[in-house]
């Protein structure tokens, strides 16, 4: 293929998400609203009990 | 085959008996790479070097018209050992094309995957690979005078890595049979852990993106890298001075080895580990986020550092041809982009511009013999095209951190004369200062010394990049990465350090795609061939004039000297260079001197 | 009766004393596969060349990344194979195969000096020479196995895989098919347990290395990444990735995982550590023969993952509240255990 020939290879399929615009798309996720993660980022069930229970303590969820 | 002539009159020096000697392949490596030379028996030193390059993948030409955001995944593949090296700088150069910054904690993130790239590659290829160069079983083959005096020479500094004897250290670097040959391979397994842990997989690693990382990160990550830290450290606090110990013994006992692959000081460092709070991946600023690196950018000439800005180093770039199998591109090559982002003028030979044509063709040591094209760096101060090298990475990192006299972690602290690392109490050892100071010379043992170094600096600079790791997670700061739009036009860099040395990646897009796609390694500064104004690349002069030690005549000859040579850059070839042993033909020619003599 | 001895349990001689595997990395490689099984650990390739696994012949491995000897020393053993001086011995191919007709001079890859001509010998030459010889054959790494990212379209060298060349219904000297061990690079231990497979069924202890219809071991990639991918649960309760570095699943940004075969997410890279999905790579599908080109741009949602993840969105919302419920029930210690003075686990106390 020459270095100036236009490529035909597509290089996204239409209708389909691109990985990076996802967040511009859909919106943060929830648990990731605010930057930082809370532990719904970690876990949708039950998860306001899952977090720390005083203001002093870092949010600190799994991996 | 013999060729007799007549020696010119004038001529300096008598008629030379030049025997051939190839060594093809070059084992204990990366990649396959060769060498051809002639010998000089009679007065012990190598009169010719070429070394070629037996492998073509065409990476630039496969990617024009894929997708910008693949570039890193690509590319890792360019390289087995270091291709998370590639990775990386390709993450770089997308930052930039994409206008988009990496978030403060995936910088960390990529900072601890690459220190632990260095601290794993740098002990594989030391002391699994280049080791056996020094160990008992080789030097017993080679300079068995050597090994008798080894045998009685007591190691300095037998108190902190427990071999009484210089031969005690190169027994235990008898491959597989070595006590430390089998404790690297080991710690090279430790080491990649580490490297997991950061970018998911070796060597091609799985969570590195365009925009920063997809690691999640959580103290325990940090405290599981932290804690197999230490263990290398512990480790680091024997291997170094046991290096040291043996590299001294060798200039003591070969005087003159300094002399073994020497070159002039004519070294590149492109720099390595980001800070996120001065690097905002825009060009207009690289010069000033270059300089903020934790291992410092230059191009450093006969002692003295020529420049440390990326923007400098960017726009010297050449790469010329001249013994290689392509079609030039300069007359009819189409010019990608005219000028870099701040308008200064680019040059067709450099990266963004260049076209490359395979010409596959025949081997001709007199006319083209290799894959391998000729980087070089334009100095507009004196107009000469350098053909500088890395020295393997270490040396060049380590000097040119040094004499900028910038970096200054506490765990790390450059002197303008030498490096200090400083490396904290362990289980059973207390702290250790290491101080690297710049050598003498550019050569062999001053490179393999400066490796193992440098896996010291990369363990200290770790205990920064974990310390500013986990307070980002404690703090809140946790994002990793940072979302963009990839654009219908643009153009990108990334400077970095693969582990052998200076890194570059230059991406034009057009359209949403790939136009042009280069990756300048440090092998092809290392290994590059003689190019169009006839100067040999640093493998070829750094072996040419390289004196032999080695006990054996032509019949028996390992041609061990020109191996530590050639392995002190830690060729990288997974784009080859040949070295070649070939039958002992003997040639008698005049003494000439083919340094600039074939383009 | 006083003392029994107690006897040794013999361990077999194998049926061959010693084994050569020569290792030809000058494909078209990167020689990440070489570097690999430096990082294998179940078994290392010490512990094989050492003699630490009972029953298998002694192993000498002659790799160019490792081999102490150099140049016409280390390619000796490579005319020893081709002279059948090396019976048996395993050949271990790494790297893309390249096309060297669809040019008329030169070379893509070689390695080697061929005395007559001066002029490098192709690694297609030393294939053809060598594989009709050997034992067995293993293609390590996906550029061996398929072609993988040098043979991506709009490659200049044509390059391809091993059975592509050899073509499928090659058999090696002792009858088996080409191996296939593919992964980019190849699974550490993956590699390492094929390799001692083999090795035990050349020493007559186990039968035919069971391969699938890609020529895979089956017990190694029978399954899919998200099979064994420790955050299918998210999927399950539709819960998915916006962005890179969440710990969520990551099928809408781009992870192959639900169709690419692969145990990597299910034995980690190393020592249980590391992975691609598992701990926030996207599946690449590096492992599978459309490798890259089926599976490129690798950052797009898979076109399929679109409408399964649908469904399951619905399905796991709900699930997510049912479960938060029986949750929230869990966490809730039992009424009975309290300080109080009257006991109310249920027994009915007599005596006190």
């Amino acid at each position: 293929m020459a270095h100036t020939k236009k490529s035909e290879i597509s290089s996204h399929t239409p209708g389909t998400n691109r990985g990076e615009e996802m967040r511009q798309s859909k919106g943060p996720e929830p648990g990731r609203e605010h930057g930082g993660r809370t532990a719904r980022d970690s876990t949708s069930i039950g998860p306001k009990s899952k977090g720390p229970i005083d203001p002093r303590m870092p949010n600190m969820p799994p991996a | 085959m013999a060729t007799l002539t007549e020696p010119l009159s004038g001529t300096e020096r008598k008629s030379r008996n030049l025997v051939e000697m190839n060594w093809d392949p070059i084992t204990r490596i990366v990649g396959s790479l060769g060498i051809f030379t002639k010998i000089d028996f009679d007065n012990r030193e190598v009169a010719e070097c070429y070394s070629t390059s037996s492998i073509f993948r065409g990476y630039s030409i496969f990617m024009q018209g894929k997708d910008p955001r693949d570039a890193p995944f690509i590319t890792s593949r360019i390289c087995g050992i270091c291709g998370d090296n590639h990775a990386t700088c390709a993450v770089y150069a997308a930052n930039m094309a994409f206008g988009c910054k990496t978030p403060e904690l995936g910088e960390w993130i990529i900072n601890l995957g690459e220190a632990a790239e260095y601290m794993f590659d740098h002990n594989l290829y030391q002391d699994n690979l280049v080791g056996v160069d020094f160990c008992e079983q080789m030097v017993k083959q080679t300079n068995p005078a050597v090994l008798a005096k080894a045998e009685n020479t007591p190691a300095p500094n037998a108190d902190k890595h427990g071999y009484k004897t210089i031969a005690g250290i190169m027994r235990a670097l008898n491959p597989f049979s070595g006590e430390y040959y089998r404790e690297a391979l080991q710690m090279s397994r430790l080491t990649r852990e580490m490297f997991c842990l950061m970018e998911g997989r070796h060597v091609h690693p799985s969570t590195l993106y365009p925009g920063g990382v997809g690691t999640v990160p959580t103290i325990q990550v940090f405290t599981d890298y932290l804690v197999r830290l230490m263990k290398y450290v512990e480790y680091l606090k024997k291997a170094v001075p046991l290096h040291d110990d043996l590299f001294n013994f060798f200039y003591e006992a070969l005087p003159g080895y300094e002399r073994v692959g020497q070159r002039r000081v004519l070294l590149g460092c492109w720099g390595s580990f980001n800070d996120p709070a001065v690097c905002d991946y825009r060009y207009e600023n690289m010069a000033d986020w270059g300089r903020a690196m934790y291992v410092t950018p230059s191009v450093v000439v006969d002692g003295k550092v020529v420049t440390n800005s990326l923007v400098d180093i960017n726009l010297g770039m050449r790469i010329l041809l001249g013994s290689s199998y392509y079609n030039d591109w300069e007359s009819t090559g189409e010019t990608f982009v005219k000028t870099d982002p701040l308008g200064n003028p680019l040059d067709k030979r450099h990266p963004w511009n260049q076209t490359t044509t395979p010409k596959p063709q025949k081997r001709d040591f007199k006319g083209k013999y290799t894959w391998v094209m000729s980087p070089r760096w334009f100095d507009k101060n004196t107009a000469e095209h350098l053909a500088l090298d890395t020295g393997g990475g270490p040396i060049a990192r380590l000097w040119a951190t040094a004499l900028n006299n910038l970096v200054d972690i506490g765990y790390i602290q450059a002197t303008g004369r030498s490096v200090k690392i400083n490396l904290p109490k362990t289980a059973l050892l207390p702290e250790v200062q290491f101080e690297w100071n710049i050598p003498k010379w550019s050569n062999a043992i001053e490179r393999d010394r400066a490796r193992t170094y440098f896996q010291a600096y990369a363990a200290a600079a770790a205990f920064y990049f974990l310390e500013k790791a986990m307070n980002a997670v404690r703090e809140g700061r946790t994002r990793t990465w940072a979302d963009f739009k990839v654009p219908e036009e643009a153009m990108g860099c990334g400077f970095h350090e693969a582990v052998r040395g200076v890194l570059s990646h230059h991406v034009v897009i057009r359209d949403r795609k790939i136009a042009n796609y280069h990756p300048y390694p440090p092998t092809p500064w290392n290994a590059s061939p003689r190019d169009v104004y006839g100067t040999p690349g640093p493998y070829e002069d750094a072996i040419q004039n390289t004196p032999i030690f080695e006990e054996n005549g032509p019949e028996n000859f390992k041609g061990i000297d020109i191996m530590r040579a050639v392995r002190s850059f830690d060729p990288c070839l997974p784009c080859g260079v040949h070295m070649y042993l070939g039958g002992g033909k003997v040639l008698r020619t005049e003494h000439s001197s083919m340094l600039g003599a074939h383009s | 009766m006083a003392t029994q001895s107690l006897q040794p349990r013999a361990v077999p001689k194998p049926a061959v004393s010693d084994v050569h595997i020569i290792w030809i990395t000058a494909g078209l490689s990167c020689d990440g596969d070489s570097v690999s099984v430096t990082n294998a650990e179940q078994p290392s390739i010490e512990d094989v060349v050492m003699g630490a696994i009972p029953g298998l012949p002694k192993v000498h491995l002659h790799n160019p990344v490792l081999a102490v000897e150099v140049g016409d020393e280390f390619m000796k053993y490579f005319y020893q194979a081709e002279r059948g001086e090396l019976d048996p011995f395993v050949l271990v191919v790494e790297g893309s195969i390249p096309n060297e007709r669809i040019k008329s001079e030169g070379y893509w890859a070689a390695q080697g000096t061929d005395p007559n001509t001066g002029q490098p010998i192709t690694t297609c030459e030393w294939i053809d020479r060598l594989a009709p010889k050997a034992w067995g054959v293993i293609a390590a790494g996906t550029c061996a196995t398929y072609g993988g990212i040098h043979a991506m379209a709009g490659n200049p060298t044509g390059c391809m895989g091993l059975v592509d060349y050899l073509g499928k219904s090659w058999r090696s000297a002792a009858g088996l098919p080409v191996v296939n061990v593919p992964g980019c690079p190849v699974q550490p231990d993956n590699m390492m347990e094929a390799v001692l497979y083999l090795l035990y069924q050349a020493a007559g202890l186990s039968p035919m290395i069971p391969l699938d219809e890609q020529l895979r071991p089956t017990w190694l990639f029978g399954k899919t990444v998200h099979e064994g991918c420790d955050r299918a649960g998210y999927y399950e309760q539709g819960d998915f990735a916006h962005e890179y570095g969440s710990p969520k699943c990551l099928v809408k940004i781009g992870c192959w995982g639900p169709v690419a075969n692969c145990n990597v997410t299910k034995r980690g890279w190393m020592r249980g550590i590391g992975g691609c999905p598992n701990v926030g790579g996207i599946c690449i599908a590096c492992t599978m023969p459309g490798f890259p080109d089926k599976f490129m741009p690798f950052m797009d949602q898979p076109p399929g993952a679109t409408l399964s993840s649908l469904i399951v969105v619905s399905y796991g919302s709900l699930i997510r509240s049912l479960r938060s419920i029986t949750n929230a029930a869990g966490n809730k210690e039992p009424k009975w255990r309290h300080r109080g003075s009257r006991l109310t686990t249920g027994y009915q106390p007599t005596s006190y």
